[in-house]
């Protein structure tokens, strides 16, 4: 006798196939770049600031260890340090990036603005 | 087949792409290390314990080769010189690789020439412009060929006067011992970025190949990018560390032959190769070299590939990456071709 396939079950699976392939086409659809700064201090993450939504320049002071501090700038689309008391002051000849590229470092802080590209997507940088 | 069986199989399969993907984690670790901000990250299998590790190898290379800390083993050498010292395996590893690529690119890469880097105030960041009888005098403490190892390459003499650096070799050296460690604790995706040197391990965990920019000398992001797998890709330019005096600008890479900031019409040098340690070291000695001897060097060896930007702007790119290597998208500054065999 042959075995019969219950409709009910047939139409679930079938939805929730539709609902699969929905879903993917949801995750997968164009979105608007984002150019994401990430900075941190030691390892640990402060900020994430996405520098496409900045409408209006602001500074922040940065001074997780007391004593030690870098002066922050964010602009529309691009971030920098504008100021710091280390040493060598090398995370300011940095100038500002635009959200792409190469992490703008303060050694002697330990600080570090890392980018996060959701588009074109590069895996490293060297330079 | 039953539509059951078709139902089965559905589901079968979709079981196995979740089972696919429980083991592609990302372990991830950052160090501040040998001058540098170091990033390590593995996927899969082995990779907690890889970065672990990799992270508490770094500290130990640090402390052999640092020429800041003095009680690092180099440090210790330098201060010793004059006389046979004994050196740890790792010490000589890296100064028998230095050496040899010290002879093979007729000095355009040595390692003794930190009493001239220093003076030039580039190891404090205490810029200084040397007058030329300065100059010469510091060129007679510098020179890889009088550096000797014994046979059994435990034991070193430096002559006195001499300082050993292995600031251009050391992070290519690092990366090596931390990408072959982290093969062996079964990493089959892994990223290294230890300052300008990237070291690739396998493919990226959906099989594609590592996409690594490079950086415009002039700024603004990268100006080109290569596709690779389980390679190093190492990139040394002026523009990454230098100061300006009296409308001139000093880079920090000194062409050893003269003992001044090399000015050889290159802005930047890429070295695409098996090994971290040969890229690190050929970046510099091509940069120094300059495009004509660079591209002749390349065409004599071909064990490595190589991106050029000149200080106008223009691309050069090697035969052999060619296919694996994109402009940025707008990039007009300059033009680019390819150097052939």
């Amino acid at each position: 006798m042959k075995q019969q396939t219950p409709k009910g079950l047939i139409a679930l699976v079938m939805l929730l196939l539709a609902g699969s392939v929905a879903g993917m086409l949801w995750m997968s659809r164009p979105t608007e770049p984002k150019q994401m700064a990430v900075l941190s201090v030691d390892g640990t993450v402060l900020q994430e600031i996405d520098l496409g939504a900045v409408t209006q320049g602001y500074t922040f002071l940065v001074e997780e260890v007391p004593g030690e501090t870098n002066l922050v700038e964010v602009k529309p689309g691009a971030i920098g340090v504008v100021e710091a008391n280390c040493p060598d002051a090398l995370c300011v000849g940095q100038g500002f990036s635009q959200g792409t590229g190469k992490p703008i470092v303060c050694l002697p802080h330990r600080m570090v603005i890392d980018f996060r590209e959701n588009e074109g997507t590069l895996d490293g940088y060297t330079g | 087949m039953t539509l059951w069986k078709r139902l089965s199989l559905t589901v079968l399969i979709a079981a196995l792409s979740v089972g696919c993907t429980a083991s592609t984690k990302e372990y991830s670790g950052e160090v501040f290390a040998m001058d540098t901000l170091i990033f390590l990250a593995a996927w899969g299998e082995g990779g907690k314990e890889a970065v672990a590790e990799g992270e508490q190898y770094l500290y130990f290379i640090e402390d052999k080769f640092s020429t800041t800390r003095s009680f690092s083993e180099l440090s210790q050498l330098n201060q010793g010189a004059g006389e046979w010292q004994p050196i740890s395996p790792e010490l000589a590893d890296v100064l028998r690789v230095a050496l040899g690529l010290s002879e093979k690119t007729k000095g355009a890469f040595d390692p003794t020439i930190y009493p001239i880097l220093t003076t030039w105030g580039f190891t404090k960041d205490e810029f200084y412009v040397p007058t030329q009888e300065e100059i010469n005098h510091l060129l007679s403490y510098t020179g890889a060929f009088r550096i000797v190892m014994d046979a059994s390459g435990e034991n070193v003499y430096i002559p006195e006067g001499f300082q050993l650096d292995f600031g251009g070799i050391a992070k290519g050296y690092a990366g090596d011992q931390l990408s072959q460690s982290m093969r062996e604790s079964g990493v089959k995706s892994g990223l290294l970025t230890l300052g300008g040197n990237v070291v690739t391990i396998g493919q990226k965990v959906d099989g594609s190949l590592w996409n690594i920019g490079i950086q415009n000398p002039a700024g603004g992001g990268a100006l080109a990018s290569v596709s690779i797998q389980d390679k190093a890709v190492v990139t040394s330019g002026g523009y990454q560390r230098y100061f300006a005096r009296d409308d001139q600008i000093y880079g920090h890479i000194i062409d050893p032959a003269t003992g001044y900031p090399a000015k050889s019409g290159l802005a930047s040098v890429t070295i695409i190769a098996d090994s971290a340690i040969l890229g690190d070291v050929l970046s510099t000695a091509l940069f120094v070299m300059g495009l004509e001897d660079a591209t002749a060097y390349w065409q004599e060896h071909q064990d490595f590939e190589a991106v050029f930007i000149t200080e106008e702007g223009d691309v050069y790119v090697t035969h052999g990456i060619e296919p694996w290597f994109k402009l940025a998208t707008g990039y007009t500054e300059g033009v680019l071709e390819v150097i052939r065999p």
